[in-house]
């Protein structure tokens, strides 16, 4: 049975905000319907507790299905886990300027990656070409005809699906059209033509979550420390059980300083744990 | 300029300058601006593949095409590029410019078959009259600082050119198609002087500039460079400069009084409520003294050039200092409250297990407390360096692919570097490696602007994950070092080697945790600051 892994996630790095991080049960080839989530969402803000952080939503990923209406997510459950993931964008964090600037998004990795999804731009002048994924509004003359790469290097075995814009601009094909001076965010979709190959994100992903985050006394750094503690101790406790398991003649030196060395890793994040709270009791 | 070629007579060439630029590449953007001043017409493209080269000539038809070429590594892919360059029918003289082009002309002509020329050594006037006799139909043969194919297929090198004393001579680069108004955080590079006065065994700036018959480093009028600041600032809206002076500091106290002669004439035009500075210096140049009104005019980061804290080791790279003297200039940028980072040669040619156990121990104390992310690698051989002369003198450079390599004297170094790479080309060399982002969080960490202030937090917290991430590759560089001493025939896929490098790597993981994790606060401050900021004050700063 797979699950849905639904959260909300700040756009374009994936940040995951907000406490909202639960699997859901569904049953493959079902529909998800309606699913809902707020258009602007709140958050502590421990820099300035006066003024809690505000994001405004932007678009859901449901099991690679994009839409933009935060009430009436849908889509459709495949074989394997999926995600159901609300992108949202930090409030004033615009830059305000005429341009248009284009992702290149991986539906099935629920990512945006750094490859420049433009192939070309009419007119010329408005692109400056290689890995550039701005497009200016201004230079030139003309509507901006972006034409979209059919793969880009980042995103393996799979292609350009459609754009999906997040403000002005019309898109047919691989072509997105925006009016001269207009300024937009652009997602341009890849995925692979075989949905049975969808893939959960971030359970491939190399990252874990880290032990140092503590300033945030709210629940999500609470339950990220418990996450931690778990995997700071994991290996170590792995390949201690492992030796212990093992005929003890055949335990070699090696084997004991790789342990040593393992702790000492663990010993290490700890410390810095321990620095930065000596820091914030400081009140540096 | 009288001297130059005049342009009244002929029509102006159309030249395509293609250069990588990861940041503003101001080797080219001063030769586009150059040609520009003398009638010509420049555009710049940036290389990362054959397509937009295509386009761009398709659409101007130049006359010339010029490469910058700067790591000699790239060479086959210049040579693609420019295959598939040709093959698309474009006209035109290519030629190619850069520190390897210049050093390696007969072996760059060789591999590049569809190469015209080498434009050697600083390139403005010699760009100038290439593109002059072109257009002209002179011979440009006969232009001086160049190398081309001779009859006979044998490189031809031209008479050396001797390059501009004053570099005041020079328009400023050329930035019109960069779209600093459209970055979130914009921020350009800027050079106050060009060459070194050091002769460190292992860069080829001194004899590069020595090819144009320069010498030591020759800085600009300092108001000249204060007026290109304000420029960048108050007219395209450029926040962080990034100084590409490879020694800021360089040239004893006359360079120090340049040096605050711009930082005094940036505050008092009031760049430095909302302006900030990136240098690059030596650790003996590192004092309150000279540094403290550099930070008042807006510094807030240096790149230290420590390269080793082995005396031995410092003694072969030629950079007449003691690694006491780094330790200081760390204390000293601390006390200071700058962010830094630096080059760190782990291995040189002459490494011995001892000499890198120095290092490791030299690392801890520089960098054990996260203060600054910590690199390591080995030196390169670099054409035209000291380092590389003598390498061949001894009889151990071997070459593949155009490029230079070497053994180690002791070969348990190999079996250690081989390792080291595979073990930490995630943290120190691969694309997006974690190193990258904690100097870049590092950078962020100390960086205070009207509208983006730093947080004490942020900081301590950046601080606390980089100082876990040194410590740990400390340690297992250490681990990695003891082992390969103590065996008699150390590989590189032992068991022990391997353990290390999967401990490493969940590291790394975990690290890359902890930095999506810091990059979340950071955008949440960023956030929170724009909202609250009050842009007309900012307005008025400016």
């Amino acid at each position: 049975m797979p699950n849905i892994h639904r959260t909300n996630r700040q756009f374009p790095g994936g940040a995951q905000i907000g406490a909202i991080d639960e699997n859901i049960p569904s049953t493959a080839g079902s529909p998800v319907t309606n699913l809902s989530t707020d258009l602007d969402f709140y958050l502590p803000n421990p820099a300035d507790p006066a003024h809690p952080l505000h994001y405004r939503f932007l678009f859901w990923n449901i099991c690679g299905t994009i839409s933009n209406d935060p009430h009436h997510g849908n889509g459709t459950v495949p074989s394997s886990d999926t995600v159901a993931t609300a992108w949202y964008v930090p409030v004033g964090n615009g830059d305000g300027g005429a341009a248009i600037v284009t992702y290149a998004f991986w539906l099935e990795h629920d990512s945006v990656v750094t490859d420049t999804p433009i192939q070309s731009v009419t007119p010329a002048a408005a692109w400056a070409g290689g890995n550039n994924t701005v497009v200016s509004s201004t230079a030139g003359s003309g509507p901006r005809v972006i034409t979209a790469r059919d793969t880009v290097a980042s995103i393996t075995n799979a292609n350009f699906d459609h754009w999906f814009p997040l403000g002005a601009g019309n898109a047919t094909d691989a072509v997105l059209t925006v009016a001269q001076g207009g300024s937009t965010w652009a997602l341009a979709l890849y995925q692979h033509h075989d949905r049975s190959g969808f893939r959960p994100p971030r359970t491939d992903k190399k990252t874990k979550p880290g032990p140092i985050q503590i300033f945030d006394s709210g629940p999500i750094d609470r339950s990220r420390m418990v996450d931690v503690l778990k995997n700071a101790q994991k290996h170590s406790t792995d390949r201690m059980l492992q030796l212990l398991n093992k005929d003890q003649s055949s335990i070699s030196h090696d084997d004991l300083r790789a342990v040593a060395v393992e702790l000492t890793t663990n010993i290490n994040r700890m410390q810095s744990a321990v620095d930065l709270i000596n820091a914030r009791l400081k009140g540096k | 300029m009288s001297d130059h070629p005049m342009t009244a007579t002929c029509r102006a060439a159309r030249v395509l300058l293609v250069a990588f630029e990861d940041q503003d590449n101001l080797g080219v953007r001063y030769l586009a601006s150059f040609l520009r001043k003398h009638g010509h017409e420049a555009t710049i493209v940036t290389f990362g593949h054959a397509g937009p080269v295509i386009e761009a000539a398709a659409r101007i038809d130049p006359d010339i095409i010029g490469f910058s070429l700067i790591f000699q590594y790239m060479v086959p892919e210049f040579r693609d590029a420019i295959a598939e360059f040709r093959a698309a029918g474009a006209r035109g003289h290519v030629t190619v410019g850069g520190h390897y082009a210049s050093f390696e002309p007969a072996a760059l002509l060789a591999a590049i078959p569809d190469l015209d020329s080498v434009v050697r050594f600083e390139g403005e006037e010699t760009l100038l009259e290439l593109a002059t006799a072109i257009v002209t139909g002179d011979d440009w043969r006969a232009v001086a600082g160049i190398a081309f194919r001779g009859e006979s297929g044998v490189a031809v090198t031209t008479a050396p050119r001797h390059g501009t004393r004053s570099l005041d001579d020079y328009p400023w680069p050329d930035r019109h198609d960069i779209l600093y108004e459209e970055q979130a955080m914009p921020m350009a590079s800027i050079l106050g002087s060009r060459g070194c006065p050091w002769q460190c065994s292992f860069c080829s700036i001194i004899t590069f500039y020595a090819g144009n018959g320069t010498k030591g480093r020759r800085r600009r009028d300092p108001i000249d460079v204060v007026d290109e600041m304000e420029h960048l600032h108050r007219d395209r809206g450029v926040e962080i400069l990034l100084w590409q002076d490879d020694d800021f500091l360089g040239g004893g106290r006359d360079a120090v009084r340049w040096a605050h002669t711009v930082a005094s004439e940036s505050i008092r035009r009031g760049l430095h409520h909302s302006l900030r500075w990136k240098i690059s210096c030596r650790s003996d140049e590192v004092k309150v003294s000279s540094l403290a009104p550099l930070v008042e005019a807006g510094l807030t980061h240096v790149y230290l050039g420590v390269e080793s804290g082995d005396a031995d080791d410092l003694r072969h790279l030629n950079k007449l200092l003691l690694p006491d003297v780094h330790l200081r200039a760390g204390e000293a940028l601390r006390e200071l409250g700058l962010s830094f980072d630096f080059g760190f040669m782990l291995l040189q040619p002459w490494s011995t297990v001892q000499s890198v156990r120095n290092n490791i121990d030299f690392l801890r104390r520089f960098a054990g407390d996260g203060y600054a992310a910590s690199p390591f690698c080995r030196m390169l051989p670099y054409v035209g360096t000291a380092a590389e002369r003598r390498l061949r003198d001894e009889g151990r450079l071997f070459e593949h692919d155009l490029r230079a390599d070497y053994l180690f004297l002791d070969p348990r170094l190999d079996v250690f570097y081989s390792w080291m790479l595979e073990t930490f080309s995630c943290r120190n060399f691969d694309d997006g490696n974690t190193l990258s982002w904690l100097c870049s969080l590092t950078f962020d960490s100390h960086l205070d602007l009207p509208h983006r202030p730093a947080s004490p937090m942020f900081r301590a917290a950046v601080q606390a994950v980089t100082g876990a991430n040194n410590r740990t590759a400390f340690d297992i560089l250490e681990s990695g070092l003891d082992y390969v001493e103590r065996t008699s025939e150390p590989a590189t896929d032992d068991d022990f080697l391997q353990m290390l490098k999967e401990i490493y790597h969940d590291h790394d993981s975990r690290t890359r945790g902890d930095i999506e994790a810091l990059h979340a606060m950071t955008d949440r401050a960023i956030s929170a600051n724009e909202c609250g900021a009050d842009r007309e004050e900012l307005a008025r700063l400016r």
